[in-house]
């Protein structure tokens, strides 16, 4: 099993803090989200910071970063300024 | 046009009196931290001691402070860096600064030191002084609440009494922190100053001015950026980001990833312990944090104080963070210089070459001891002086986390480069808003220049830092200027192909930005998407401020600081990094993980108009209409 943890502005959307899932890349959760929640939360998904174990998909394959059991998926909201 | 009013006060005799900038000054120096830098140079011999009766402080405004711009309400202390020896600048968002403005002045100057504990209080004009009395030793908060609700006010805590190298000075809930402003106040025996009055800022083009000010208003209200990231999760946001791209110090800069980093993140924190957000005055961002501490509403942390008593002490007690935050502001302690400042103390225990008490994973005894430092207490007095000073006598130089003495913020430089060569350079010491704050642009904003290239680095580092000194020095909040990477970038998203691409170019545009450097004196226009500052400055001032003209006056001001530093006997040789980020790769089977100074620092000297040895050269002084 793996974990989806949504966190603002996403979790507006789809009303949901986290959820198990049972998908083997981040692009399936990517298509997950836009079949099970519609085209809005497919674009933010989108848009936010996505990370893998609290790793961006920048530094690891990008979308087709697989997903191993245990893994948690985050789409972090893009932020900046400290 | 209406020339700065200041006061001189000088602290032996009680008395101050009042004069105005020159014209000329004015026109060149504006206000803030770069017309400071002027005037400390001006006003003190070389070598002078930054706790002694001959230092100045300089506690001044902007033009547009109070004005009603957006984000306007910082206000600026100069002073010799208690830390480095070199200049200090430190700016906080309380309220003292605009009333200060509306009491008559737009800036003290603070000279000698006074016998006893005293109080100045600037109302209409008149400046007064009266002994401190029981104030001394109370806190900052106990402190402000002897005075009437209205006024602004800035106070020091016991840290600033007890000459705490990093103390901070504080106003409101908003802290002057970094350099020892509270321990230069301190030492003038000066517990508070407050100030109220009911004049009016000057603008020179109202109408204009109300009307482009409603335009920034809703153009930052409508940004992803300063609109909905920082309002809903403040600058502590942060800690997910920087750990995403392992840009998040850990264990004393070891490393740059924490595995329980989210439970000391923003999110975190506005999930379960967000209040509600507020603001400084006329700030539409809003970015504050309030949370509730031991049944109490305070101020939250910022991203530097989650990092630091979080990832960095290898602690994940959100509940304790909280706590440290609002303990160092009632003792006026900056929390980046003292948490690094443990870090390192945590270290040295773990190497064994001292022990204070303090050892990583633990933050439970930290109340306690940091109440100890505030107080000098026994060996806590030790790391009452900073890293620095406590490498040079237990060692481990190599790991003790400052540049020039300033401990740096929390930022991994092995992971943004940029960063590293800005923490370098920049002249109060280990500072990522004096040094450029490319993190912004390599690791933990929207937009990812290669993080771990040296490649047009040096030319973005003097962009930046030449355009955060001018936005600081007129008088606005650096959150301000986070507008402008374009909107749509953030509705893309930062794996998009198209924001990717835009990152790449970006670190093979070196010689766009250094040709874009060249001609700023030809750069006459004002852009909302760029520095709506210049605009403002241009409609409050009345003075000719263009894009161009505007980061001209901030790279006069890094040149006037740098000039002070290198009479103090800051050289080239002090723009250094701890050997852990010039020669230890963060990641062992990567060699590209670390900064590499020697490749970058002679080629930002040369963009910058200096000398080899860092200095500036006379031409370059000659071009910025700098005299010395």
């Amino acid at each position: 099993m793996k974990t989806i943890r949504y966190y603002a502005p996403l979790r507006g959307i789809i009303k949901k803090e986290s959820e198990e899932i049972e998908l083997s890349s981040v692009k399936d959760v990517l298509h997950y989200i836009e079949k099970t929640y519609g085209k809005e939360a497919s674009v933010c998904a989108k848009s936010a910071l996505i990370v893998v174990n609290d790793l961006s998909i920048s530094l690891l394959q990008g979308a087709k970063t697989p997903l191993n059991d245990g893994d948690v998926i985050g789409f972090l909201p893009v932020c900046g300024g400290g | 046009m209406r020339t700065p009013v200041y006061a001189i006060i000088d602290l032996n005799t009680r008395t101050s009196a009042r004069f105005e900038i020159d014209e000329s000054m004015y026109r060149k120096y504006i206000g803030g931290k770069i017309l400071g830098a002027r005037l400390l140079y001006d006003l003190t011999p070389a070598g002078v001691d930054p706790l002694g009766p001959d230092a100045v402080v300089i506690i001044n405004t902007s033009p547009a402070n109070g004005t009603g711009a957006p984000c306007s309400s910082r206000f600026n202390m100069t002073f010799k860096n208690v830390l480095t020896g070199g200049i200090a600048s430190s700016n906080c968002g309380g309220q003292f600064g605009v009333l200060m403005k509306r009491a008559g002045y737009d800036g003290i100057i603070l000279r000698g030191q006074s016998e006893t504990p005293c109080v100045i209080s600037i109302v209409d004009k008149q400046i007064t002084f009266s002994d401190a009395g029981e104030l001394w030793g109370k806190d900052t908060e106990e402190t402000q609440n002897a005075f009437p609700k209205i006024y602004g006010k800035l106070v020091i805590g016991p840290a600033g009494e007890n000459l705490v190298r990093y103390a901070a000075a504080v106003s409101g809930e908003r802290v002057a922190g970094r350099c020892g402003a509270g321990a230069v106040l301190g030492a003038k025996k000066i517990k508070a100053i407050v100030a109220y009055g009911t004049q009016r800022p000057y603008v020179a083009k109202p109408e204009k001015f109300a009307k482009y000010v409603k335009k920034w208003v809703s153009f930052l209200r409508n940004h992803p950026m300063t609109g909905e990231a920082l309002p809903n999760y403040g600058s502590a946001g942060l800690v997910s980001k920087a750990n995403a791209t392992n840009a998040l110090p850990t264990h004393n800069f070891k490393y740059g990833h924490f595995k329980d980093a989210q439970a000391v993140s923003g999110e975190t924190l506005a999930d379960k312990y967000l209040v509600r957000n507020s603001s400084c005055i006329s700030c539409p961002i809003r970015c504050e944090r309030r949370v509730q501490v031991d049944g109490k509403e305070v101020k939250g942390p910022e991203y530097e104080t989650c990092g630091f008593f979080g990832p960095n002490i290898d602690c994940i007690s959100m509940e304790n963070m909280l706590r440290l935050n609002y303990q160092c502001d009632l003792l006026g302690m900056d929390t980046i210089s003292l948490a690094s400042s443990i870090a390192f103390a945590m270290e040295l225990k773990e190497n064994g070459l001292a022990d204070f008490g303090v050892s990583f994973g633990n933050s439970d005894n930290l109340i306690e001891i940091v109440e100890k430092i505030a107080a000098r207490e026994g060996i806590y007095g030790e790391l009452a002086n900073g890293s620095k000073w406590l490498s040079e006598k237990y060692g481990g130089k190599e790991y003790a986390m400052h540049s020039k003495g300033l401990e740096m913020a929390s930022y991994e430089p092995r992971r943004s480069v940029g960063m590293g060569l800005g923490y370098a350079t920049s002249n109060r010491g280990g500072c990522h808003l004096n040094g450029g704050y490319l993190a912004l642009l390599e690791s933990v904003g929207v937009l990812s220049m290669d993080a771990l290239s040296t490649s047009a680095k040096p030319a973005f580092t003097a962009f930046f830092q030449n355009a955060l000194e001018a936005i600081s020095a007129s008088g606005f909040c650096l959150f301000s200027a986070q507008s402008f990477v374009p909107a749509i970038l953030f509705k893309l998203g930062p794996h998009h192909k198209v924001t990717r691409a835009v990152g790449k170019i970006a670190t093979h545009m070196g010689g766009g930005v250094r040709a874009l450097l060249w001609m700023l004196p030809i750069l006459r226009f004002n852009s909302l998407y760029l520095f709506p500052h210049a605009e403002v400055l241009r409609l409050v001032t009345g003075l000719p401020f263009y894009t161009g003209s505007f980061v001209h006056l901030g790279d006069r001001g890094y040149n006037m600081e740098r000039l002070y530093n290198f009479r103090e006997g800051l050289t080239g040789k002090d723009d250094s990094l701890p050997d852990r980020l010039t020669k230890m790769p963060q990641d062992p089977n990567n060699p590209r993980t670390i900064v590499n100074l020697d490749k970058m620092l002679p080629i930002y000297y040369r963009i910058r108009g200096w000398n080899t040895d860092g200095s500036p050269s006379k031409r370059t002084l000659r071009k910025l209409g700098i005299r010395v």
